[in-house]
């Protein structure tokens, strides 16, 4: 009649003997199910299963009930806990090497989750330094191009202001920012760049940013005033007294230091060195010093608007009244229109990309796919403690046994394995932490806009990580704990346990396969991405890379600077551009072609007539640029094939056709051969160069010298005297164009840095395994010998499995990494490799070799040993 | 008379088992008794019941050998004892000498 038992309602019967008082359990169960048995033959299965689940629910009253004991303890009984620490490592102590597997692996598995842990903790404190954050908000602006085209821009209209303060209730304070207030500052006869904005009053109050010196009420009232942080101030005056003194801003003019700040946090989405005060502006757009803004509707660009809302503040009526009072504005400007919502300070960082950011800022995709790898690599690391424990279950199943007998309940040896697995999980924190200290500088360098993280480990960040720890103590603890603790006295004293262990292969192989699949991945992907890297260096642009020195214009007179720079005997060729082609900058524009009736949105350059020789185009028809005579204009442009395909257009035909552009007529002369004129992950689409002077920037020099150090400092020379202003900024074209890559060398560095993690923890893994199959197969090993077997049939038979699990993972990570970057990550690249086979193999490669470098070298200790000894013990 | 005092329920009980004789264990004694009563007894109100005459000393138990039918659970006979013999008596008393006293009934 054991049948009858597991008729009936399984978890009603697991309830009641939950529930049920001890002392009446077993004439209580043995009642009902004989109650159900004849429930059973006499009217079926069914109505006996339904009047079970009844009497079941009608024997929840006291007198049956056991008493629950809720304190914790019963549980966590002190001197236990105390017994299961003290066993817990006395077994770490006694099998060293296993003990050593495990926690080197959990600490290499937990570090990259540490860093995570440390820059969420820097995310979630961002911007927390202000005491009115919660009432702070930024307006935000959506703008509609009319060749439809929408953006989301962190700045906001200048005129916005007024409308803010005066007709808006529920607003408190108002503040507006000023972007592009960035010079090089000359002080005391010293010359330092120094990055800021300008800001009235208000920013003060509103933003907690102490003051050291001066009075926050007025520092920024008057015209030409400057507030500096504590840190430029010393780079400028030394341990001088800043107040007062005059700091020349460029070309922006002087301004008298009136406040010193004390230094910017990192975790600020605001970063600046200098604020000038707000009402310099009116001065500085009268002097066309730069580019009008105030009272400008369509400059969406240049100005930032900060608020803070008062107690009766609500954000969608500001919003909403905001949006009524500015439509009116757009309704005039046919070529834009925007829309404004207000964004809480709190939710800039970490928050959605905009564009025109005032500072760095992240965004959630990124700390997703972080926090995601982060996982699998714990996950794997964890694994590893669960295969080896199971593993090794029977050697401690006589321990499980014997506290069993001894009155051990089944909870208590659970938590004796789970202490063990977190005292072990602890330990690997502490190397952890030590990993995590280790590889925290290359971590800025490899993470994008990792720099305005601290990563500091302050005691929030420490518990976070002790929390951490004792999780994935547990995480890789329970499986074992709970087999473990499901071991049946009986079977131990018996010796039957092995069998039930060898059930467990399959989960133990899910678990292997598992970790090689991860780690395949990581390294095809790393392989990929070099691949990809490998290509952007050294793909053909379509024009010269070679020592073409570009400098920086500022405000220089090109002409005059062409003059003197041609004196110098190094410099070949002088020429100028707008944008420097392939770093991914140009400028677009709408032409009108055949005769108005179309419109194309083209990308253009402005360059002089030397351009294309210098960085050796050729054209393909026409000809070349004229030169530029006194700044006048040509009404010439050079347009590239893809224009010509684009208005289907032939080379010859194309030439003095008539194009518009802002309301001047221009003459085709020429079509230049197809280049990149941006960099790769763009395809190449409508282009033409413009002999525009007004757009230049950058002077190309090409240079020819034998000694580059000493031209350098010929050309400095030259600067100083034409530009006292701004420092003398140059880099050669070759090293701009690598560096503009340098994401793909860092997602690189990521990847083959996560590959080498994750075929770590897989190698402590197969190793752990190789060593137990080794320590339990001895017996048969030798035996094998005797009959004759040679060490490679030895070293197959036991490395067999790993040949199945390796070819599963294969099977399961290629595909998915193929797909992934395939159709996501390269699909980004207009320019991009075809993944080969070579690079889908590497993983399967590397992962074979070092699992065969580990299971060889157990099989080799094992198939070493004379077989005599071994048997001896039968 | 707190602690000896003798519920109806109780005293069906007490009664049931004094039927059953030597077979008085849970699942008999629920069936005779729903029986008797005309509606189903739970198992968990039996058990409420016996547990109180057990702790007015009116029954004892004894556990009885395993059977293959109850999946080797061992039975709980129940059998009254004298303190009990006498409560069921002097309960039965005490409704006779009211019977007898309803004036419509008696004649």
């Amino acid at each position: 009649m054991k049948d009858a038992d597991n008729l009936v309602p399984i978890y009603f019967k697991k309830f009641f003997h939950w529930i049920c008082h001890d002392d009446y359990i077993e004439e209580l169960e043995g009642d009902l199910l004989e109650n159900f048995i004849k429930n059973k033959e006499n009217q079926g299965l069914k109505y006996a299963r339904k009047q079970y689940r009844k009497e079941i629910l009608f024997m929840i009253r006291p007198s049956v009930i056991k008493s629950f004991n809720l304190s914790p303890s019963s549980y966590l009984n002190m001197a236990i806990l105390g017994s299961h620490l003290k066993v817990a490592t006395r077994n770490i102590r006694r099998h060293k090497i296993f003990s050593l597997l495990n926690i080197s692996g959990l600490a290499i598995g937990m570090t990259v989750s540490l860093l995570i842990i440390a820059l969420l903790s820097d995310l979630l404190k961002f911007d927390h330094f202000h005491s009115k954050k919660e009432s702070i908000y930024r307006v935000i602006t959506d703008a509609n191009y009319d060749y439809n085209r929408e953006d989301q821009l962190a700045t906001s209209p200048q005129p916005l202001y007024k409308i803010l303060t005066e007709d808006i209730p529920g607003i408190d304070q108002v503040t507006q920012i000023r972007r592009f207030f960035s010079a090089d500052a000359t002080a005391n006869n010293k010359i330092i760049p120094l990055k800021g904005h300008l800001v009235d009053e208000k920013f003060l109050d509103i933003f907690s940013f102490p003051l050291l010196a001066g009075n926050p009420k007025t520092v920024l009232s008057d015209p030409y005033s400057l507030v500096i942080t504590e840190k430029a101030a010393h780079k400028l005056f030394s341990n001088e007294n800043p107040i007062g003194q005059i700091v020349k801003m460029g070309s922006f003019g002087n301004f008298k230091i009136n406040g010193v700040l004390k230094d910017i946090p990192k975790n600020s989405h605001l970063q600046f060195e200098v604020l000038g005060s707000f009402s310099t502006l009116a001065a500085l757009e009268k002097n066309e010093l730069v580019s009008a803004s105030l009272d400008k509707w369509g400059d969406i660009y240049s100005n930032y608007n900060y608020l803070l809302l008062n107690e009766y503040g609500d954000v969608s009526a500001v919003e909403s009244t905001l949006n009524k009072l500015t439509t009116q504005h757009y309704a005039q400007l046919n070529s834009l229109s925007a829309t404004f919502s207000l964004q809480s300070l709190l939710s800039i960082v970490p928050g959605p990309e905009l564009s025109n950011k005032i500072g760095p800022t992240m965004t959630f995709i990124p700390l997703i796919i972080l926090s995601v790898i982060a996982f699998l690599i714990l996950i794997s690391a964890c694994f590893n403690y669960t295969n080896l424990s199971i593993a090794r279950a029977l050697k401690r199943s006589k321990e499980v046994g014997l506290r069993k007998v001894i009155g051990a309940r089944k909870y208590q040896i659970t938590l004796q394995f789970l202490i063990e697995s977190v005292v072990i999980s602890l330990i690997s924190l502490g190397i952890a932490i030590l990993l995590f200290q280790m590889i925290r500088p290359g971590f800025y360098r490899i993470i994008p806009r990792a720099d305005q993280f601290n990563l500091n480990l302050d005691p929030r960040v420490i518990v976070s990580f002790i929390i951490f720890a004792i999780f994935s103590g547990i995480l890789a603890g329970v499986i074992p704990s709970l087999f473990l603790s499901r071991i049946k006295p009986v079977l131990v004293l018996k010796n039957m346990v092995s069998e039930k262990v060898n059930k467990r292969f399959t989960l133990r192989r899910v678990l292997i396969t598992f970790q090689f699949t991860i780690s395949i991945i990581f390294i095809v992907g790393a392989s990929i991405v070099y691949k990809q890297y490998k290509f952007a260096l050294n793909k053909d642009f379509g024009f010269d890379q070679e020592n073409i020195l570009n400098i920086e214009l500022f405000d220089t007179d090109y002409q005059l600077l062409k003059n003197e720079i041609s004196k110098i005997p190094e410099v070949r060729n002088i020429s100028f551009c707008s944008n420097i082609a392939g770093l991914g900058s140009t400028n677009s524009a709408w032409l009108k072609i055949n005769d108005g009736a179309d419109s194309l949105r083209s990308f253009f350059i402005a360059t002089d007539h030397s351009y294309l020789k210098n960085h050796g185009m050729s054209l393909i028809a026409g000809e070349d640029f004229q030169p530029i005579l006194n700044g006048q204009l040509q009404h010439a442009i050079i347009v590239n094939q893809a224009f010509l395909s684009k208005v289907q257009w032939d080379a010859v035909h194309a030439l003095d056709e008539i194009v518009s552009l802002n309301d001047e007529l221009y003459r085709i002369t020429g079509v230049v051969k197809e280049f990149n004129y941006t960099h790769l992950e763009e395809p190449i689409g409508p282009f033409f160069f413009i002999p525009d002077a007004q757009y230049f920037n950058t002077a190309n020099l090409k240079i020819a010298s034998t000694d580059i150090a000493g031209t350098m400092s010929q050309l400095e020379d030259v600067w100083v005297n034409l530009q006292p202003n701004n420092s003398f900024t140059a880099a050669f074209l070759q090293e701009q164009l690598d560096n503009s890559y340098d994401f793909l060398k860092n997602a690189m560095t990521l990847f083959s840095f996560l590959a080498f993690l994750a075929i770590s923890i897989a190698c402590l893994g197969m190793l752990g395994m190789a060593m137990f199959s080794a320590e339990t197969r001895a017996k048969e090993v030798s035996i094998r010998k005797i009959f004759g077997a040679s060490i490679w049939q030895i070293f197959f038979s036991l490395s067999r499995r790993f040949y199945i699990l390796l070819a599963i993972a294969s099977f399961i990570a290629i595909p998915i990494v193929y797909l992934l970057f395939d159709q996501v990550i390269l699909a980004n690249f207009a320019f991009r490799v075809n993944i080969g086979p070579v690079e889908l193999l590497s993983g399967l490669v590397i992962v074979l070799f070092l699992g065969l470098a580990s299971i060889g070298s157990q099989t080799w200790r094992v198939a070493k040993v004379n077989p005599a000894d071994t048997l001896r013990g039968f | 008379m707190k602690g000896t005092y003798l519920g109806e329920f109780q005293e069906i009980v007490l009664l049931t088992i004094l039927v059953l004789d030597r077979e008085a264990y849970g699942v008999m004694i629920q069936e005779r008794l729903s029986d008797e009563v005309k509606r189903n007894i739970s198992r968990g109100a039996l058990h409420a019941a016996l547990k109180r005459l057990e702790e007015k000393g009116f029954i004892q138990s004894e556990t009885g050998g395993a059977t293959a039918v109850r999946g080797g659970r061992r039975k709980k006979y129940y059998t009254v004892t004298n303190t009990g013999l006498e409560a069921v008596r002097e309960a039965r008393d005490i409704r006779e000498s009211m019977w007898r006293a309803i004036p419509k009934l008696s004649t």
